[in-house]
C-alpha cells in the first residue's frame, strides 16, 4: 500500500505532499488543529465525490463524517510518500460502496431517485444569480437530467467516471485510486460514456417529443 | 493496419479516443484517419464530446453551506475526542503494525511447539522405561496367582463365577478400616506386593530366598511399594480389590449398582515415597 500514488511530481504536487505529510505527522502526534486542517482543506472535495457517488445531501454528509473518522485512525498507514489526495480518495470510495451497500441490496438504479428540493439545495448559485427563469429551469433540467444519468450506472463505471471526468484523475490514478487495472478502468470509463451518452439522447428525444 | 478499420471498430474507440484515453499511438492515428474520412463517425464523436462536456457542466461541485461542513467537522472532533475505539494515531497502533503482530504470532507459535517437543522427547524415556518394568514384572510372575493378578478393566459383578483365590492367604488388615471389606475381598499380603516391586524395580533374581527385612542390600527406589501399600489400605476401605503393579496404582470400588465397578489407574506419584517397614 505504501508504494501506491508514487509517481514523479512537478513541484506543486511534490510541494502539496509535503504539506500534507506535514500535518499527517503532526495529527499523528495527538496535534488536533493540524487534523482538523486537513479536514478543511479536503471536505469538499470529500463531499462531492460522496454526494456523487450516493446522490444526496444527508448520505453524503454521514459518508464524510465517516471519511474522516477513518482518515484519523489510519493515520498511521499513510506514508508520507504516498499521495494524500489518492489514499483519501480510496478511503470516500470505500466508505461509499459500504453505504450503498448498507443502504440496500439495490446498490444502483431507482433508489438513487432525487429527493424533492435536492437539486435546488445543491446548486444555490444558480438561484442566486440574475439568470432569467427560463435559463434557471433549463440549467436545473440539465443537472436532473445528467444526474439521473449517473445514478443508472453501475457502482465501479460510476466511481470510475467520477474520478476521471469530475475529479480530473488520469486513467492510471483511477486505477490505484479503485484497486485495478487501467485496461479494466479505461473499459468501465468507455462504457459509462456510452451509456451516459445514449441515455442523454433518449432523455432528450423525449423532452423534444414532449414539447412538440 | 488501421487505415483500414471499420465503422463499428472505430465506434468502440470513441469514448476513449475524445478524452485522449486512447493508448497506442497507431491506433489513435487510425482512429483520426478514419474520422476524417467518416462523417458519421465524426459526427458520433461530437455527440460523445457534447455529452461529456454536458455531463461535466450539469455536474458541479455541490455548493453546500458553511454549516454544512461545520456540522461534519464537529461531528468527527467530537467521536475524535470521545470515542477510545478509535485507535489513537501513532503510539501503540503504529508499533503494533500488523507485519509486526504476524511475525508476533509465528514466534509465539513456534515457541510453544518448541516447548510441547522438548516435553515429550522428555517424557518419552521415562514412559518407555515403565513399560519395560511392567513387561518384567509380568514375565517374572509366578504361574499361581498368588500375588499379582490382573483383572480386565471391568467385568460384571458374577457371583456364580468361582472366584480365584490367591495361593497364599492374605493376612487380616490390622487397620481395621474396613471389616466387611476385608472378610469379603481377597487381600495381596503386602509382603508379596513388595517382592514383586522389589523384583521389578532392582532386578534381583530370587527374592523369595531372601526376605525383604534380611536383605542386606535393600532397593533403592520404594516409592511403588509404598504406594501399593497405600493403595492397599484404601482399597480396604472402600470394600473393594486391590491387584498389584509394580508401579501403577489401581483401586476398583463396587458401587451399589453391582453391574458398576470403577476401577481407576494412576501411575506412583514420588511424594508419596514412604520407606518400607
Amino acid at each position: 500500500m505504501a508504494g501506491d500514488f508514487q509517481t514523479p511530481l512537478d513541484g506543486r504536487e511534490a510541494a502539496g505532499r509535503e504539506h500534507f505529510a506535514l500535518l499527517v505527522a503532526r495529527a499523528r502526534g495527538g496535534d488536533a488543529v493540524a487534523f482538523e486542517r486537513i479536514m478543511l482543506e479536503t471536505e469538499r472535495k470529500v463531499v462531492a465525490v460522496a454526494w456523487r457517488m450516493l446522490g444526496n445531501r444527508e448520505d453524503a454528509r454521514d459518508a464524510a463524517q465517516e471519511v474522516f473518522l477513518r482518515v484519523y485512525k489510519y493515520l498511521d498507514r499513510y506514508r508520507p510518500e504516498q499521495d494524500f489526495n489518492g489514499w483519501l480518495y480510496r478511503i470516500t470510495i470505500n466508505v461509499c460502496r459500504d453505504a450503498a451497500r448498507k443502504r440496500g441490496s439495490r446498490p444502483d438504479g431507482a433508489q438513487f431517485a432525487p429527493r424533492p428540493g435536492e437539486d435546488e439545495r445543491a446548486a444555490p448559485e444558480a438561484a442566486s444569480t440574475d439568470m432569467n427563469a427560463e435559463e434557471n429551469a433549463i440549467r436545473a433540467q440539465q443537472r436532473a437530467l445528467m444526474m439521473s444519468a449517473l445514478r443508472t450506472l453501475p457502482e465501479k463505471e460510476r466511481a470510475a467516471l467520477v474520478l476521471r471526468d469530475l475529479e480530473g484523475l488520469t486513467t492510471e490514478e483511477v486505477a490505484r485510486v479503485l484497486r485495478s487495472r487501467p485496461v479494466t478502468v479505461r473499459s468501465q470509463i468507455s462504457s459509462a460514456r456510452a451509456k451516459l451518452k445514449i441515455h442523454c439522447e433518449r432523455l432528450l428525444r423525449h423532452k423534444g417529443e414532449r414539447r412538440v | 493496419m488501421f487505415k483500414t478499420m471499420k465503422c463499428t471498430r472505430v465506434e468502440k474507440f470513441l469514448p476513449l479516443y475524445i478524452a485522449n484515453d486512447l493508448t497506442g499511438r497507431r491506433r489513435t492515428r487510425a482512429v483520426e484517419n478514419h474520422l476524417a474520412a467518416c462523417e458519421r463517425c465524426r459526427r458520433a464523436a461530437d455527440e460523445y464530446r457534447a455529452s461529456r462536456e454536458m455531463f461535466r457542466m450539469a455536474a458541479p461541485v455541490p455548493d453546500f453551506d458553511g454549516a454544512f461542513y461545520e456540522e461534519i467537522r464537529n461531528s468527527v472532533l467530537a467521536r475524535v475526542a470521545c470515542d477510545r475505539t478509535l485507535a489513537p494515531p501513532g503510539g501503540f497502533s503504529r508499533l503494533f503494525d500488523m507485519r509486526l503482530a504476524y511475525a508476533a504470532s509465528l514466534a509465539l507459535l513456534f515457541i510453544v511447539a518448541a516447548l510441547s517437543l522438548h516435553s515429550y522427547t522428555r517424557r518419552a524415556p521415562e514412559e518407555g522405561a515403565a513399560q519395560k518394568m511392567i513387561a518384567n514384572a509380568n514375565r517374572e510372575r509366578p504361574a499361581t496367582p498368588a500375588t499379582v493378578k490382573t483383572p480386565p478393566a471391568i467385568r460384571p459383578n458374577d457371583d456364580d463365577r468361582p472366584t480365584p483365590r490367591p495361593a497364599v492367604e492374605p493376612a487380616r488388615e490390622t487397620t481395621g478400616t474396613g471389616r466387611r471389606a476385608s472378610k469379603s475381598s481377597p487381600q495381596v499380603p503386602r509382603e508379596n506386593i513388595e517382592r514383586a516391586v522389589n523384583k521389578a524395580t532392582t532386578g534381583a533374581p530370587d527374592e523369595r530366598r531372601a526376605p525383604l527385612h534380611d536383605r542386606r542390600n535393600p532397593p533403592a527406589p520404594i516409592v511403588v511399594a509404598t504406594a501399593q501399600a497405600n493403595v492397599v489400605e484404601m482399597a480396604a476401605a472402600v470394600g473393594g480389590e486391590t491387584y498389584a503393579q509394580p508401579e501403577v496404582s489401581r483401586i476398583e470400588i463396587q458401587t451399589s449398582d453391582p453391574n458398576i465397578r470403577i476401577i481407576w489407574l494412576s501411575p506412583v506419584a514420588e511424594d508419596t515415597a514412604r520407606p518400607l517397614k
